[in-house]
């Protein structure tokens, strides 16, 4: 059984377990600083949830921004306040039934937009792409799929030949493969320049290859990655090594868009949430940081108050 | 059992993405045999240079330094060491005793948790991330939150005020130390610390001559001169201060805090904060070697005509290491020839020195990357003005203070009659 199956079923329950442990932790300790410091608990338990979901920036930019940032300045802020040990754990202004109904209805809600809200589908989808029989192995057939790296599948939409952003490019057969079986990935580039039609097609000097990895369907899958392409036409063909056999020259685009948005977060994330940010969402996100500056003017309200005492 | 090894060969023990679709006896025994190589590595490393420093330190001195265990005491380390594991662990009264116990590994955890994503090698880091240099700052933010759990914990006001200290100080200077990576990010587009190495295969000065291989000219320090080589050094004096070691020492400044935010502590949890300032210094150090000095490149690869001779692992493992420790000594070096900073100095030199010029490597090398020529002309104008910078602070002398500007103020102040007493 492979890491992905038990080891990692494992450790997202260690993580989710201990994310609700340091929560309650949180909630429930009468030492003020002693609730601050679970807080890491849950923090890095979140973020290693993140992990699960492939979402690595967010990952990094969760542990740097709350551990780093905000609960440097929670410890900093409780440090300074007097009587940090003896806290009143209940807050007597918010009457008990409201927040009970309150609460009630915020549970109410998220479970029903988990329900009835996005579809949380994890299962593989079948891959749309184009079947070329590698030969040796008549059984073998390779399918080949490609993803663009920015978000969105398929090729630039201006020029269904022309490649912006990067690709990875995916070989993937229906039974299981041999031991270490190896798929090799070919890809040329058209140079404009050349005359000789013969040689206009211009194999890249760098090998890339991968290991046929077993997926849960029972095949196997062996994928690649491109990056800093330039612009232009290219094509592509992979040879599995131990099953024999070698697809012809594709060329890019050729082989339609799949809908394959687990690959496309793995690698892409960073530029698309660049991109995301500083693009349709921005003035969300500009909207979202008013929301520390309501903290600040908290903060400042609730410290004033504390001094009058 | 042998059916078993038959998918697997040792060598992929140290490969992340074979580990992935290996079995999972396989993939824990992998993350084991990583986690052990570097722990230990860590451990050696630090008693390592816990005696070199002292050496160092002595024979800048004109001392000898130790001498007693080993010739000429070059196994006191080994001694401290079974020192520090057999000292009985006292955990003083007045302690908050859980976090107290906790706080020397949430802190060693914190630096060494950073160590998995640097490139040692060609090809080779611990775990393969394509936001390397993000998970080294986040995890090493833990570090922080450890330094003031141990401080508070104590109930001790020494290691309060040397935790607090240390907080304000990391955190201050984390700014110039984003700001600066930030511009050199500008360069290689990746986060990714392998493809950051890679990056400075090739390159030319401001952009010029991409597929040059230039060696030493390659490196990120000289890809927008002069504003790369401000960027190395705001850098590593911003690393130094993250790692609270002297002249930015003090949180465990002797002669007002006993030892900081681990005065408190003995035995072996003292050791731990120890492993951990030791680790750290060698993350700085490598992250800077990644950043500017090439990383696991070798220096003259352009003079032999390939890249490695013999074999990539070993020798980027060399390579690395050799920069690395490199600085590391550098370190040491500064701990026995600058005196330490105050406070309000050392927070003077963060916001108003290191970031404002932080800012100014980011917007230069910002521009150099958008047009090579305007880099080109703003890096060859800055070039001469620090230059003549120097020239003038070596060879003009500072104008002799005038003192019939003083004098008449002095009797003004004097011919006045001051306060009650007159």
């Amino acid at each position: 059984m492979p890491l992905s199956e038990l080891l990692l079923n494992f450790f997202f329950y260690v993580f989710a377990a201990a994310a609700l442990g340091g929560g309650a932790a949180v909630a429930l300790s009468r030492n003020i600083v002693r609730s601050a410091f679970a807080l890491l608990t849950v923090l890095f338990a979140v973020a290693s949830l993140y992990a699960f979901a492939r979402a690595d920036f967010i990952v990094a930019a969760q542990i740097l921004i709350y551990v780093g940032g905000i609960l440097v300045l929670i410890i900093f802020a409780i440090m300074l306040t007097h009587k940090i040990t003896d806290v009143k754990v209940s807050n007597e202004s918010s009457p008990g039934p409201a927040s009970i109904v309150a609460c009630a209805c915020l549970f109410v809600l998220l479970v029903a937009a988990f329900v009835y809200g996005h579809r949380w589908d994890v299962s593989p989808k079948p891959q749309p792409g184009v079947f070329l029989a590698t030969g040796a192995r008549p059984d073998v057939a390779a399918e080949l799929s490609m993803t663009q790296g920015d978000g969105r599948t398929g090729i630039s939409e201006k020029n269904p030949t022309v490649l912006d952003g990067f690709v990875r490019l995916q070989a993937s057969i229906r039974v299981p493969a041999a031991g270490n079986a190896l798929a090799r990935f070919g890809v040329s580039k058209y140079d404009a320049k050349e005359k000789d039609p013969a040689k206009c097609w211009k194999e890249l000097p760098e090998r890339k290859f991968s290991y046929l990895a077993p997926t849960p369907q029972g095949g196997a899958r062996a994928a690649v990655d491109l990056e800093r392409l330039e612009d232009g036409p290219y094509r592509w063909k992979v040879r599995l090594e131990d099953e024999g056999g070698e697809s012809p020259w594709v060329p890019f685009g050729a082989l339609g868009a799949g809908d394959e948005a687990d690959f496309v977060v793995e690698k892409g994330l960073t530029r698309a949430l660049g991109r995301g940010f500083m693009g349709p969402y921005l003035l969300a996100f500009e909207t979202v940081s008013v929301l520390l500056l309501a903290a600040l003017v908290g903060a400042a309200y609730l410290a004033r108050k504390e001094v009058k005492e | 059992m042998t059916a078993l090894l038959a998918d697997v060969s040792p060598w992929d023990l140290l490969h992340w993405d074979r580990v992935l679709t290996a079995p999972w006896w396989f993939a824990l025994l992998a993350i084991f045999v990583v986690c052990f190589l570097i722990v230990n590595f860590i451990a050696v490393y630090a008693g390592v240079n816990t005696l070199l420093e002292r050496k160092i330190a002595a024979h800048m001195q004109a001392r000898v330094g130790p001498y007693q265990v080993g010739p000429h005491g070059s196994l006191q380390w080994l001694a401290d060491a079974l020192k520090l594991m057999v000292k009985e662990d006292v955990i003083p009264k007045d302690t908050d005793a859980f976090l107290f116990r906790l706080a020397p590994y949430v802190v060693f955890g914190g630096s060494f948790a950073a160590w998995v994503a640097l490139p040692f090698t060609a090809d080779w880091s611990p775990a393969v991330m394509n936001v390397g240099i993000l998970y080294v700052l986040a995890v090493s933010s833990a570090v922080v939150i450890g330094i003031l759990m141990a401080g508070w914990s104590s109930g001790s006001k020494w290691a309060l005020f040397g935790a607090m200290r240390s907080a304000a100080q990391i955190v201050s200077y984390e700014v110039p130390v984003g700001i600066t990576l930030l511009g050199m990010l500008l360069i290689y587009g990746t986060l990714d610390m392998q493809a950051i190495s890679r990056a400075q295969e090739t390159g030319g000065v401001f952009g010029f001559a991409p597929d040059w291989h230039g060696g030493i000219f390659s490196w990120g320090i000289f890809r927008h001169p002069p504003f790369t080589i401000f960027a190395f050094l705001i850098y590593y004096t911003a690393g130094l201060a993250e790692t609270n070691r002297t002249p930015f020492d003090i949180p465990e400044a002797e002669s007002e805090l006993v030892a900081g935010y681990h005065t408190e502590y003995s035995g072996m949890r003292f050791s731990f904060f120890f492993l951990a300032e030791y680790a750290n210094m060698f993350v700085v150090a490598a992250i800077a070697t990644t950043f500017f000095l090439g990383g696991w490149l070798p220096p003259f690869g352009h003079l032999v005509g390939r890249t490695f001779i013999v074999s990539p692992f070993l020798e980027g493992l060399f390579w690395f290491m050799a920069k690395s420790f490199s600085l590391v000594l550098l370190m040491m070096w500064l701990r026995w020839t600058l005196p330490r900073y105050r406070v309000d100095q050392l927070m003077d030199l963060c916001w108003k020195r290191l970031t404002p010029l932080a800012f100014m490597t980011l917007f230069a090398i910002g521009l150099g990357e958008y047009s090579r020529w305007a880099g080109l002309w703003l890096g060859i104008a800055t070039g001469v003005a620090v230059l003549g910078l120097i020239v003038k602070e070596m060879f003009v002398p500072p104008p002799e203070p005038l003192e019939s500007v003083h004098l008449p103020n002095l009797k003004a102040a004097e011919a006045q009659p001051s306060g009650p007493a007159a």
